[in-house]
Parts: C-alpha cells; sequence; structure tokens
C-alpha cells in the first residue's frame, strides 16, 4: 500500500483449491485465473456508485472499472484434489472459489500493511480515496 | 441524417459496395451490411476493444469510427487471420495456451496484438502488457492472453 496515495499493487497471489477431480487441468487453471481477477476486481476497483438523488454515477466501464492486464497480478495456482462421491465424475465446482476468497484475502492483506497506522478497511472496493480517508482520520488528533 | 451515401469497404481483401447513413458506424456496417460476424460489440464507447480491427494496419475500435471514414480504406478482421485451414500463429497460441473460454473478447484481443505486433515485432514484454491493457476480458484474468500473446511474438518473429 502506497501510503502517500493509497494505491494498492499486489505483489503475488497464491491459491489453492480443491476441485474433486481435475477432468481437464487446463480449463481448471483458466477458471481460477478468472475467478481470482473478479475476486480482485472486487476488492480493489468494482463499484456501482449512486449520487444522493439516485442517479447513477458509474454508467461506463471506463467508470465501472473492470481491471486490465495491468491489474491482475501472476497468480500461482495449487490444487487439492479430494474426490466427492456426490459426482459422477467425483469433480466438483470451481471457479467461484476465487471470486469468493480474493476479496477478503487482499482486504486482510491490505489491513495488515495498514496495522502500524492503527488503521483498517472495512468496505469493498478498498478504493485509493477510502485508504487515504482513513488515514487521515487516524492522524486527526483526538478531541 | 437518414440519407445514404455509396461507400467501399475493403474487407480481408473483398471489396463490399454499401450504402450507409453518415453515422452507421464502422463495425454496424461490417457485421450488418457486410455480413462479417467476427468482430464482436461489447461497449460501443470504446472502452472494451472488442470491435477491435486494423485499419491500413493499424488497431481501430471500430465502433468509435464511422463507415464513412474508412470508405477506400484497408480493413482486415478476425476472419482474414487464418490462411486457408492453417490459423494465423496468434489464433494457434489462443487455442495452445487456453487464453479464451466465452470467445467474446478474443476477436478484439486476437487483431489487437497482431496488428501491434506486425508493426512492432521487438516489442519488449512490459510494453505488450500496455498494450494488451487496453482491451478486457472478463473470463481469462488475462494470464492466459499474456503468455498467448508472448509465444505468439516469438512465433512470428520466427516466421
Amino acid at each position: 500500500v502506497d501510503i502517500e496515495t493509497g494505491g494498492v499493487t499486489i505483489e503475488k497471489f497464491i491459491v489453492a483449491e480443491d476441485a474433486g477431480r481435475l477432468i481437464n487441468p487446463m480449463i481448471v487453471d483458466g477458471q481460477i485465473h478468472g475467478g481470482v481477477a473478479q475476486g480482485i476486481a472486487n476488492a480493489l476497483y468494482e463499484e456501482i456508485v449512486y449520487d444522493e438523488t439516485g442517479n447513477i454515477l458509474t454508467t461506463t466501464l471506463a467508470d465501472y472499472l473492470p481491471p486490465t492486464s495491468h491489474e491482475i497480478p501472476p497468480i500461482e495456482i495449487h490444487h487439492l484434489e479430494t474426490l466427492t462421491s456426490a459426482s459422477v465424475t467425483k469433480a466438483k465446482g470451481l471457479g467461484e472459489g476465487g471470486t469468493i476468497g480474493a476479496p477478503a484475502a487482499v482486504v486482510n492483506a491490505i489491513n495488515d500493511a495498514l496495522a502500524p497506522f492503527g488503521v483498517s478497511i472495512d468496505e469493498f472496493p478498498a478504493t485509493p480515496q477510502r485508504i487515504r480517508a482513513a488515514l487521515r482520520a487516524s492522524q486527526e488528533p483526538r478531541a | 441524417m437518414t440519407e445514404k451515401t455509396g461507400i467501399t469497404l475493403t474487407i480481408n481483401g473483398e471489396r463490399h459496395s454499401i450504402a450507409v447513413e453518415p453515422r452507421r458506424t464502422l463495425v454496424d456496417a461490417i457485421r450488418e451490411d457486410c455480413g462479417k460476424t467476427g468482430t464482436h460489440i461489447g461497449c460501443e464507447h470504446g472502452v472494451c476493444g472488442a470491435c477491435t480491427i486494423l485499419v491500413d494496419g493499424e488497431p481501430v475500435r471500430s465502433c468509435l469510427m464511422f463507415a464513412l471514414q474508412a470508405d477506400g480504406k484497408d480493413i482486415r478482421t478476425v476472419e482474414g487471420l487464418a490462411d486457408g485451414d492453417n490459423l494465423h500463429p496468434m489464433q494457434q497460441a489462443f487455442m495452445d495456451n487456453h487464453a479464451l473460454q466465452c470467445g467474446f473478447c478474443t476477436p478484439g484481443f486476437l487483431m489487437l496484438a497482431v496488428g501491434v505486433l506486425e508493426r512492432e515485432p521487438d516489442i519488449g514484454d512490459d510494453e505488450l502488457l500496455d498494450v494488451l491493457s487496453s482491451n478486457l476480458c472478463r473470463c481469462t484474468g488475462y494470464q492466459n492472453i499474456i503468455k498467448a500473446v508472448r509465444s505468439a511474438a516469438a512465433a512470428m518473429r520466427a516466421r
């Protein structure tokens, strides 16, 4: 976390998922990449914003801000393969795991970085504005 | 605005004589008037890059250009990449590296990458990442697209 700007850079992302039997490992990895990217998007970038009278302010993809190839870091994948008897192929679902796990992982990492300042973020996405606002609030002299 | 003008679009070397209203976007003309539906329309305001094609060799958002502006220019779309049954190295690399899932953004990424690598075959990895960040993909998380384009860059240089 850049304390001056509130900007966040993800240096590395490691993900482990248990998809049961991996029928096509190439597709499995692709699904995990995509899921993690959407989770990172949720954690740092994407938000639908309305003004106080209910007008939507994020009307284009440039405002809603899906991440590009620049924002998604290299993703390291590890597999657990616990076969399930609940399906014929012994495979489970996957893809959602990255989306669900990534936002918490990213914001926990941000909060770990912010811990020395006694600040934590509890709202998605953790935008530079929100991080700077939290830092500013912590630096104001207590009354 | 409703008066139509006769123009000729040269798409992948094939001439299409069509009549379009001045407000007709190039991508609509390519898809609707010329029947080439390989070029996809995503956001229609120049952010997502799904409609990227090559006009006189340069990657262009075809939703941000009027058909009239492309009259007489050399247009290349995804349909023109393969040589008969032989895929373009970029297409082959996308297949080999699983660089697409739903495939909606793929024609735009292919044309963007081919256009840039034809202009700058020795482009560095970081610059390539810059270039690819101009298009959006919702499925792949970009990892495999980056891998595919880097491997195609090597294949195109070797050609």
